[in-house]
Parts: structure tokens; sequence; C-alpha cells
């Protein structure tokens, strides 16, 4: 069955870019060294990913989609082919005086007869020539080899099996059910099991890994970028959550947790080339988009913004910065407080707005979303209130519509009046930036709610999206509040308490609130506020 | 396997989950009335009562059976498994107030707000009394948010007539007004805190 189902995937895969992330795991796994990913321009020399093989030989392999090659296809790739087996290998890590590297053209279909028969007579030519052979990678391999990858690592119980081919059937047009997804992503890690070794860990993430390029496919087929990037960003939060499990050591799940976020950057890219050069932000039949615009908008603002900071702590640039500050500026009127799951959103957007020198415009917003809180979610509002974190925008909109949702969901028979899980953090944020006068007006109707945090325990429950264990907190404001430890509290020094692995990588922790909105709390947030101002400066 | 019309039959159980519910609140009003906060993971944690103390959140597990529909061959309507449901409300709505009130003498023997009634029957006097220990709130206009009390339906006729002494008896009158100001003094006290300050 997984063999159909890789297979079915494969041959779905409408561009390259849909199996190169999950070839790049299966190399690994294999036992190469990956060494360059190109970025397929004219530089690129025939060669989309170079590697050391495990016997020490370098390796290069042009990557296609083309179905069956025919004889016209071929002449259509020929010059790329030539480069990959006639030009050697140009990389800082691969020596001049190195043997021939290998040539492997990899395809997600089958040579016709004659092509075969070319590079038959072609083999023998470049032989004779003193150039290395093209070897080629085709469906079957590929299937064979990835089933090889997944060992034992595969859906097992019947109802984790039926969990991946429902998220595989999904309507690609939709959001990723994070919820789920996660749930399945732990059933192929084997998260419960205790005794794993290093190299069924490995095992496991590779699997993980692939598996979950089969899930994301509908998405990316669609260019649905916002969902491929939540899918990458679990897949690699879920990584975090099994080695610090394990204490694993960087060299057996840095290179998963890499790809992974090379798959988000390549999201961000597609949906930048989507984006550029459009009028608005409308989808679809029109009849219907103007009532979830604002919350479409508001998705991406902040998207697009964390991508600018996540590139930021990475000292660099996006080509679409100049295109990104447009959409800002043009879209930013219609941003929509949903539910206290857009928390991270306005994050992101106020300190965009930071390094963009609308200072008073960042604190505005961020106060307008305390005061929301405050308002919606106190006693004296008797209409709808702001949802927890954990409910996401579709089930919030239903709710708001209202599509009624009896009995669908958990939604309906909660009350969220007096507890907020972000209205901590907001004030902290804005305590920061010395707004005590505002502070001071909205502090009567703070003090009526009371913040929540839930912290997981042991720490890697924080990388999950449910943690099993951990308590939940509530603690209401100070009753009176002094400015002067209130101060004291949110510029107080709390990278110790930031996971190790996300401390390591702030680049990364911005996504992962984006994807996971109920982790956010007030340490995550002062550490992230402290590396986001210093990078801006 | 014979056809088992799965997605119609989720449909289902989530319609009479959502029947139960309903049913619950109306066996135990006070239920109703009690706010519920989801904890979507982990399990347990801390609160804040109003007067500062950290208390420990320990949820207990409730469960009632819910027995299939007792009626003659296999086939029953949807008012047949409603009426299931009903009594399975009934017990729940029973287990859960039990439960409620089991927290509530808990917390009320540990901060020793208790009135002994001496195996008196409930009167007008005592229920001032309790009025003098209770927590009081107010709305803007300075009106109190009257508690809601729960007693013995047996004793309802009881009540009204100690509730309209309340009202009508002079000096009973002057005794609610006197610590209904005090209550709001208090409160005022409280809501004159809520501030952010030096």
């Amino acid at each position: 069955m997984i063999e159909r189902v890789v297979e079915n995937w494969l041959t779905n895969a409408g561009e390259r870019g849909g199996y190169e992330i999950a070839f790049r795991q299966l190399l690994s796994f294999q036992g190469h060294r990956i060494l360059h990913k190109s970025s397929h321009g004219p530089m690129e020399q025939g060669k989309d990913i170079i590697t050391i093989g495990p016997d020490g030989i370098p390796c290069a392999y042009q990557l296609k989609a083309e179905r069956d090659i025919s004889l016209t296809t071929w002449r259509k790739i020929k010059g790329e082919v030539d480069e990959l087996v006639e030009i050697p290998i140009q990389h800082p890590s691969v020596s001049n005086d190195s043997p021939n590297h290998r040539a492997y053209l990899v395809n997600n279909g089958y040579l016709k007869d004659t092509v075969r028969r070319l590079i038959h007579d072609s083999n023998r030519v470049a032989k004779r020539r003193g150039f290395p052979e093209l070897h080629v990678i085709q469906l079957g391999d590929l299937v064979k080899d990835f089933v090889a990858v997944h060992g034992r690592f595969l859906p097992s119980e019947p109802q984790d099996f039926k969990r991946f081919l429902e998220l595989y059937a999904r309507n690609g047009r939709e959001l990723l059910p994070v919820g789920e997804f996660s749930a399945f992503l732990l059933s192929i890690l084997r998260f419960d099991e205790k005794k794993l070794s290093k190299s069924e860990f490995r095992r496991a993430i590779a699997s993980a890994l692939i598996f979950a390029n089969y899930v994301i496919s509908p998405y990316r087929e669609t260019q649905n970028s916002v969902s491929v990037i939540n899918g990458w960003v679990l897949v690699a939060s879920h990584i975090l959550a099994v080695a610090d499990k394990a204490g694993l050591s960087g060299q057996t799940w840095r290179e998963s947790f890499d790809l992974c976020m090379v798959g988000v950057e390549e999201s961000f890219k597609t949906l930048l080339v989507g984006l550029k050069g459009k009028d608005d932000f409308r989808q679809g039949d029109s009849l219907t988009d103007g009532l979830i615009y604002r919350a479409r908008t508001t998705l991406l603002l902040g998207y697009l913004t964390t991508y600018v900071h996540y590139l930021r702590l990475r000292n660099e640039k996006s080509e679409f910065e100049d295109e990104i500050a447009r959409f800002v500026e043009r879209e930013r009127k219609h941003l929509l407080f949903w539910g206290e799951a857009a928390t991270p959103t306005f994050l992101s957007i106020a300190w965009y707005l930071e390094a963009h020198n609308q200072q008073l415009d960042a604190e505005g917003m961020i106060l307008s979303i305390t005061q929301a809180i405050a308002k919606l979610n106190g006693p004296e509002n008797q209409g709808l209130r702001l949802p927890d974190p954990y409910h996401a925008v579709d089930e919030v909109l239903r709710m708001y519509f209202p599509l009624g949702q009896e009995g669908l969901d958990d939604i309906s028979q909660e009350d969220f009046e007096g507890h907020s899980y972000s209205l901590r953090t907001l004030i902290e944020w804005l305590a920061r930036r010395l707004r005590r006068q505002s502070l001071a007006r909205l502090w009567e109707e703070i003090t009526h709610i009371c913040f929540s945090e839930f912290v997981p325990d042991p720490v890697w429950g924080t990388f999950l999206w449910y943690s099993p264990q951990g308590k939940l907190h509530h603690r209401y404001p100070g009753r009176p509040q002094s400015w002067k430890d209130l101060l004291n509290q949110a510029n107080a020094d709390r990278s110790t308490t930031v996971p190790e692995l996300l401390r390591e990588r702030p680049q990364f922790l911005l996504l992962f609130l984006m994807v996971c909105p109920h982790r956010l709390a007030p340490n995550l947030v002062g550490f992230l506020d402290e590396v986001i101002s210093s990078a801006s400066e | 396997m014979l056809p088992d019309f799965p997605k119609l039959r989720i449909q289902l159980t989530r319609k009479l989950l959502s029947d139960f519910e309903k049913q619950k609140h109306v066996k135990s009003p006070l239920l109703a009335k009690i706010k519920v906060v989801a904890q979507h993971e982990g399990s347990g944690g801390t609160y804040e009562t109003e007067d500062g103390q950290i208390k420990q959140l320990n949820p207990k597990h409730v469960t009632v059976p819910v027995e299939s529909p007792i009626v003659p061959g296999p086939s029953f309507t949807y008012e047949e498994a409603l009426k299931t449901i009903c009594d399975a409300a009934e017990k729940m709505a029973r287990a859960q107030t039990k439960s409620f009130f089991a927290a509530v003498h808990e917390a009320v023997d540990e901060v020793g707000n208790a009135v002994d009634a001496k195996g008196q029957p409930i009167s007008a006097e005592l229920i001032l009394k309790a009025w003098e220990r209770m927590h009081f709130d107010f709305d803007k206009l300075g009106k109190p948010k009257m508690p809601t009390m729960v007693f013995n339906p047996i004793q309802a006729e009881r009540i009204k007539h100690e509730f309209e002494r309340l009202h009508k008896e002079p000096q009973l009158v002057k005794r609610g007004k006197e610590i209904m100001n005090i209550k709001l003094a208090d409160w005022y006290d409280r809501e004159s805190r809520r501030k952010l300050v030096d």
C-alpha cells in the first residue's frame, strides 16, 4: 500500500520542488553529506544537488519532474545534462584533485527506449573522453528508496494509516489541520517508544520528513504557501521535540531540521512570487470573499513580516522587501484581531513597523489589541468574546458569522470571559516601550482579566501541538500594580527560561509561534523582543 | 460488515451530546451559571482567588453510564434516544452539583466562612448573617450583584416568606441596608485598587 502512495505522490509532484526536499533527506539518510543545493539559476551548471557520497566520491544530481522522458524532452534538457556530466564540481569542499564525480539524472517518471539508448551511447563516448557516466534514477528506483527509508517507521496502527490517507487526500486550498498533522507525526516518530537507537532515531526523523512531503503535497500543488509553511514548521518543531526528549546530538537531526527550513524558505518565495504585482489579496468567489478578506490579510501580513524577521535574524535580506513594505502599508487597514491566536501575527507586524520607523503605529496597534482583550473578555461585555489561542481562524469565523457549529467542536461550550493567554505578554511589550499612561488608563479593565499561561513540563512538550503534560496557571494582574515592578518584570532577562533549542535559533521561534500561537508566553516574546530589536538596529 | 452510516452517526452523536449539555443545564440551572474554562492540554495547574491566594487546580473525572433506550426490538426514535440522554443528563447534573458543593464546602471551611444555624430553620436573620460574611460586587450605579443562593426545594415556601420579611420588616430592612453599605464601602475600596501606581 505504501508503495502505491509513494508512487502516486511522486508522479503527481508537479514540479521539481515537489520531491526535492524528500530526495535530499533520502540522500542524507543514505550517508551522503550534502554540500550544495542550487538556487536553480544559470550558475547551477546542471547540478541541483552536490554531495559527498558515503564512499567519499563527490556526486552531482540533476532533478527533473518530466514523467516519461521522450526524445523531444531529452533534446530540451540535454544542455543541462551535458553540464552535469562534463563540468567538474566547483565547490570548496571538493578538491580539484578529486576523481571524477558521479553524475545522476533523477526523474519522477521513466525514460523512453530511444532516450535510454542515447544515454547508453553517450556514456560510451563520455568514458573515452574521460568524463563520468550518467546514471539515471527513475520512478521505480525512487519509490524503492523512499520506502526503504521508512523501514518500520510507517503508520503502524489502522487509525494512523487512516489519518495519513485523510491528510494526504485533503483539499489543498484549506488550511493544514495542524493538530491532526501533529498527531500523525508523533505516530511516525514513535514518540512514546522509549528505547530507540541513534540510527533508529535518524530513520524515524527521515521517515517523518518524507511522510510530511506526502501530506504537504496537496497544499504545494495548489500553491497554498501558508499551509506549506505551517507544515514544515510543525515538522521542524517535532524534530526539536524528539531531539530534546531523547537528548540527541545535532548530527542525528540537524540536517533534517535544516531541510524543513529549506521548505519554509521556498514556500515563502512561492508566496511572494504569487503575490507580486497583485493589487489586493482577493481570492476566488467574490460574493463570499469579502467576508473573509480581513482574516486572510491578517494571516498574510503576519507571515510576510515574520519572513522579514526570519531573514534579518540570519543577517539576510529578502529580494521582496519593497514588495512586502507596499503590502503592509496598503493592507494594514484591513487587519482583524479575530482571536488570541492572532496575537503573534500582530506582534510580528508591530516589530516590522518599529523596524521601519513607525514606532507610534506599532505601539498603537498593540495597545488596541490589548484594549480589545480587556473589553471583549471583560465582565461588561454581553456579546461575543475573543476565543483563546487554541482555536484556529476558520473555527472562530464560523462562530462570528454565525454558521451554527453546535456540537461540532468545543468553542460553543467554552466561556472566554475573564481570562486571556496573551494579555500579560502584551502588557509587558508595552511596558518595555514605557507606555505607562496608556496602561494606566486601561488598568481598571485589565484587572478583571486573569493571565492564563500553560507551562509544558517537561520542556520538550513546548515543541508539540498538544503537550501531554504540563500545568495551566491563572493569575490576576496586580491590584494595585506598581509600575516599577511591572517595568522590572518586563525588562528582566528571562532568556535562560527559553528552551535551549529555541534560544539557539531565534529565527525559528517567531515562525513557531505563528503556527502554534498557544505557545506564546511572556518569556518567549521578551526574548524575541530583545533579539529582533537588536537585529533591527 | 453491514452498512453502518458512520458520517450520519457521528452527526447524531454530536447532536445528542449537544442535547445532553442542554438538558444538564435544565436539570441543574446552577451548573449553567458556572463558567467553563477549558484546559486544552496537560493536567491541572493553579489559580488565584479574589483575595490573592494561590490554589491548586485538581480536575475530577465525573462519568455517568448511558444505556440504550429500553424499547421492544432494535429500532427506536430520536425522541426515545433523547429520553435516555435526559436521564443521563440528570445523573450527570446531580454528580457535578455534588462535586461542586463539595468544592464549595471545602473552600468555605478553609476560610471559616460557614454560618452555623445550630439546627434552626432558615430565617431572614440567618440570611443577613450569611450576607455579612459574603463577598459582594456592585455594578457601576452601586447596585449589588446579588449572590446565587441554593436551598432545598422543600423549603421554597419558607424561603419566599423569609425574603418577603427582608423587604418588609423595618428592622430587617435597616440591617440589610447597613450590611450593603459596608459591602459597598469594601467594594469601593477594592475597586480603588484597580490601578497602576508608582
